[in-house]
């Protein structure tokens, strides 16, 4: 298979997500530390590594393009009808989205590294951190590329691999919210807890913690898992539904359900807590949970259908 | 060269083709005819797999096109709007597909983009809808494709494209034996070029025929009946062309003893048989139960 | 050179046949003049090679045209006979069509013999137009 065509048809479609990640990833952090060390003063200049700034924003940019918009524009027929199988497709998409981030990471690393020698700063050891965020903004780029996979829209897409990457922290939240109202002698201890948010994918876009975990395993596993659930169905997906919500009918009802139920559990303890902890103002929570769940995932999932290309 | 054998599909539950049966030899031009929303580009795109179908398969020259996707590099699809080359100019979109279609030739497009007077520097999604069509179907002769899917190339075109379009296919399959299979509204065009049609009707390819020998099979008769027997006639299924008074025109498959012994047994006072065109047919097979 | 009517009836092939025969019959081709390719002269009239092959085959299995090796098709020697032949054929669809039409406009058979007697008068004077 004559790859190189693809490559360049790949890289022509999404120069503008291609070079955003290149250039901007790449010299974000430097930049960024640039104008920390301008206006110190004279303090001595101490580097933090903390968050991840616009990274994972920039690499979700980029699966949106190669998938979302693709799709929205009406060119997915003209990348199917090449001839390379579909798993090839994915697969060449991908690693061209990874090696674009490993690029611009390595070209940061470097510049952050002579830019710190050079003004002779205090940091902390720049390889793990670097290592942490790369395998980070691997792993939301999958996500978000795997998204694009299940999705008939760049929205869709957005919308889907947001909710995915809070999922696991949103369910297990709301679930022992939901318990330790029920059952008040339910105590859990806070710091145990800390597990939950390595399992949720949104905790690697450096929100949450001054100090990302040293722990590459869990957003690796993500990766995989994620580019796996996207390989599988891009290799069948039924093409005829771009512009549904979902390229899989079958997907319909059961997030349909998910989203009520979320809506219900959410809302349910929110307003128990605003209504003073009384069961009145948790069912009432929970009746415009169900409403509100209702009709979002509503009109989103099934009103879009009528904008269906065949 | 091309089977297509047995496919079905359906969108949701709506079956769009069943059992769809079609093998196309090297060097013809084959004609798909239907009405509009009949399924013909459905058609193909399930032989260039953008669609994967729900049954069948589709081999080309032994290969199951969806397991060797590789011999796409001999089939090209050249669907009604192109959307990919919208940004991009001649020259960009060439390089791009000399490197994904190993045969392509970038002489000959140059050639031809020279014939017709196509500007090189300017981007797709400013051409007229006729050059973008001439402009796409150039691209995909110049990839020395062994079969091109040619959809609508010549419906809403302005006659001078239209000419150059049907010249250029003719002269690539006396030339180059190219195989075309291609889908029009414009019969006229059809009947010039295409060496066999085939109907798409009722979720299935019917009538799959020599253009000439089309001719040969149907008979249009022209009739005058002293009664009011159109309703005895609608009823047998024969398709009326026309009705004025106490004329029908209708048209028979000249092997269907059975009806032309029914319409004998009318008793008509006049009876003519003459030849039919392309279009006639078609009005026959497709809109059969009119209200004339 | 020729045009074909794709809407017609007629089959394309049997159209091409009988617009070379009627430039013959013209003169405009004359016995020994060199024809298009198949491939040129389906270019230049749009219609599919095969058609064209069909046709030209045909033409020299009548003896109109001839194929000469390595040198191309080229309108026969002995024309003449075949064409006479074609005429005739020519001659009689077009009356034949006349008929239907007179037929559908009311006129009769009387009324036809009518006018090609005054018809004949008015070539008579002049003989040769006639005869030759």
């Amino acid at each position: 298979m004559v790859i190189k065509g693809f490559v360049q048809k790949e890289w022509l479609q999404n120069k503008g997500g291609f070079w955003a990640v290149l250039i901007l990833l790449s010299i974000y952090t430097p930049a960024s530390l640039f104008i920390k060390y301008l206006s110190k003063g004279d303090q001595p200049f101490v580097f933090y590594t903390d968050t991840f700034g616009i990274a994972p924003f920039l690499v979700f940019i980029l699966a949106v393009s190669q998938m979302g918009i693709e799709r929205g524009k009406g060119i997915v027929d003209f990348t199917l009808s090449l001839p390379y199988k579909r798993g090839a497709i994915y697969f060449i998409k991908w690693s061209m989205g990874v090696l674009a981030i490993l690029l611009s990471i390595s070209l940061n690393f470097m510049i952050t590294h002579i830019l710190l020698d050079t003004t002779h700063a205090e940091h902390d050891p720049l390889v793990g951190w670097y290592g942490l965020m790369l395998i980070s903004l691997v792993m939301l780029y999958t996500l978000t590329f795997a998204a694009g996979a299940l999705t008939g829209t760049a929205l869709a897409q957005t919308i889907v691999a947001i909710s995915a990457a809070i999922l696991p922290l949103l369910i297990i939240g709301i679930t022992l919210a939901n318990i330790s109202i029920f059952f008040q002698s339910f105590y859990f201890d806070y710091v145990n807890l800390e597990w939950i948010f390595y399992i949720t994918p949104v905790t690697y876009a450096g929100f949450f913690f001054d100090e990302p975990y040293g722990n590459i395993f869990y957003p690796l596993v993500m990766t995989v898992i994620f580019y796996f659930i996207g390989y599988f169905s891009y290799i069948k997906h039924p093409n005829e539904r771009t512009g549904s919500f979902f390229l899989w009918k079958q997907l319909e009802i059961p997030i349909h359900i998910l989203v009520i139920l979320i809506g219900i559990l959410s809302f349910s303890v929110f307003g128990y807590i605003i209504s003073d902890e009384t069961i009145s103002g948790y069912v009432m929570g929970a009746v415009f949970g169900a409403v509100i769940g209702f009709f979002i995932s509503y009109m989103l999932i099934f009103k879009s259908a009528k904008n269906r290309m065949k | 060269m091309l089977f297509i054998n047995n496919v079905s599909k359906s969108f949701g539950n709506e079956k769009v083709l069943e059992n769809l049966q079609l093998q196309l030899r090297k060097g013809e031009i084959f004609g798909l005819l239907g009405r509009n929303g009949s399924g013909k580009t459905t058609v193909l795109r399930l032989i260039q797999q953008i669609l994967l179908p729900d049954e069948g398969e589709i081999v080309f020259e032994d290969k199951r096109i969806h397991l060797h996707p590789e011999v796409k590099q001999k089939i090209l699809y050249v669907p009604v709007r192109q959307p990919f080359y919208d940004p991009f100019n001649y020259k960009q979109i060439v390089r791009v597909l000399k490197n994904i279609y190993p045969n392509f030739d970038v002489t000959y497009a140059n050639e031809l983009i020279n014939r017709y007077h196509l500007p090189e520097n300017k981007p797709f999604r400013n051409f007229s809808t006729g050059m973008k069509k001439q402009f796409s179907i150039i691209l995909a002769f110049a990839a020395r494709p062994s079969i091109i899917l040619l959809d609508e190339p010549t419906d809403g075109i302005d006659a001078v494209t239209r000419h150059d379009i049907l010249q250029l296919m003719v002269e690539e399959t006396a030339e180059r034996e190219t195989t075309m299979l291609i889908t029009s509204h414009r019969l006229e065009d059809i009947e010039r070029i295409c060496n066999r049609i085939g109907m798409l009707q009722n979720n299935t390819i019917s009538d799959v025929m020599d253009l000439d020998e089309m001719k040969g099979m149907y008979s249009k008769i022209q009739a005058v009946f002293e009664e009011d027997v159109i309703l005895t006639i609608r009823e047998k299924g024969i398709p009326i062309l026309d009705h004025a008074g106490v004329f029908y025109t209708m048209v028979l498959r000249k092997d269907d003893q059975e009806k032309r012994t029914f319409l004998k047994n009318l008793k008509p006072k006049v009876w003519h048989e003459l030849p039919v065109n392309l279009e006639e047919v078609f009005i026959a097979k497709f809109g059969g139960n009119r209200r004339w | 050179m020729i045009e074909i009517d794709p809407r017609s009836t007629m089959p394309i092939y049997e159209q091409i046949m009988q617009k070379l025969k009627e430039l013959c019959i013209k003169g405009v081709l004359k016995p020994g003049d060199k024809l298009p390719s198949v491939r040129e002269m389906a270019s230049m009239i749009i219609a599919n090679p095969n058609t064209v092959s069909k046709a030209y085959k045909e033409l020299e299995r009548e003896g109109v045209i001839e194929t000469l090796r390595g040198r191309g098709t080229f309108v026969s020697e002995t024309v003449k006979k075949t064409l006479d032949e074609g005429k005739m054929k020519m001659i009689k669809e077009a009356l034949r069509q006349i008929m239907i039409d007179a037929f559908y406009a009311g006129i009769s058979l009387e009324q036809m013999y009518q006018w090609m007697e005054d018809m004949k008068q008015e070539f008579g004077s002049d003989d040769d137009a006639f005869h030759k």
